[in-house]
């Protein structure tokens, strides 16, 4: 009965998150969450080994969920602005995916590599750039690297930002860069004279 | 009043987006209206008809998260529609076609 599997597995993971609101992931209990979706204890361990397991199945299920939501994005803007909207609302889920995996637990569910190579590559054919390979991968590695550093220091609370002001000041940033590479490019091209 | 629906893409900023335009044309003043379907919302829109099989129409594409306002200018020649989406975020290529005209169909004998 894969229907009924999944819907237990669904019922399981909606139960870890309400409890992740209350305690770490460390102290959350697996009669807790049976008691929760009003499940015996075996079903848990027809699913899953032990509660590490069930939130790692939670995270692939997050990816997923966010993967669809910047389907329905147009711009890295909007692709952003709704991840953050989705992290303020699942503040404690997310502080549990840093606390127990760190960074690479944060890249995994994020996913961020996809949007940037689109954002980027799209930036980099309006700007005019000469296609450099090994430049881009460069370049979109540290652009994911200082977009997770900045989700996890707003999502620790050390950057006292609001998302739309975060927002708009790297939306700043993105512009001059390409305003810069667009100068640049006409500057080589012999569209600008030097004074 | 002509009714015609198109498949349409849309080269957006994070790749091809796949929708529905409805337009609908009164030919006795050149006016345009209608709905865009895309990102899963229905978007109303105005337009008007600049010369024969050449469109200008203006709306905004709502999204999860916020509002687009957009233009887009287009030519229709033989169903198959041409042109661009001019967002706050630049130009995006936006193609599309007749939904009446279906591709030829191989069925297996």
């Amino acid at each position: 009965m894969p229907d009924m599997d999944s819907r237990t597995r669904r019922a399981l993971d909606d139960a870890l998150r309400t409890l992740l609101e209350r305690k770490p992931l460390a102290q959350i209990q697996v009669r807790e969450l049976t008691e929760l979706c009003g499940l015996r204890r075996q079903s848990f361990y027809y699913h899953f080994q032990d509660v590490y397991e069930l939130f790692d199945w939670s995270l692939q299920r997050e990816r997923e969920l966010l993967l669809r939501r910047r389907e329905d994005c147009l711009t890295w803007e909007q692709a952003l602005r709704d991840l953050l909207e989705r992290i303020s609302g699942n503040r404690a889920y997310y502080h549990a995916i840093l606390d127990n995996q760190g960074r690479p637990g944060l890249r995994a569910v994020f996913e961020l590599s996809g949007m940037l190579e689109c954002a980027f590559a799209y930036y980099w054919g309006r700007c005019g750039v000469t296609p450099d390979p090994a430049a881009e991968q460069m370049q979109m590695k540290c652009g994911e690297t200082v977009l997770l550093s900045l989700l996890e220091n707003w999502l620790r609370g050390e950057l006292e930002l609001e998302p739309e002001v975060a927002l708009s000041m790297l939306s700043k940033a993105v512009n001059q860069s390409i305003a810069g590479a667009t100068l640049q490019t006409l500057r080589k091209q012999g569209g600008l004279w030097e004074h | 009043m002509k009714k015609v629906c198109y498949t349409v893409i849309l080269q957006s900023q994070l790749g091809p987006r796949a929708g529905e335009l409805l337009l609908q044309e009164d030919e006795a003043t050149g006016a345009v209206s209608g709905e865009l379907f895309l990102l899963g919302r229905r978007n109303h829109l105005s337009g008007s008809v600049l010369q024969r099989g050449k469109y200008l129409i203006s709306g905004a594409l709502r999204s999860q998260v916020d509002k687009e306002p957009y233009d887009a200018i287009f030519t229709i020649k033989q169903g198959r529609l041409a042109g661009g989406m001019v967002t706050r975020h630049g130009c995006w290529d936006l193609t599309g076609m007749e939904l009446s005209i279906a591709p030829p169909v191989h069925t297996a004998t």
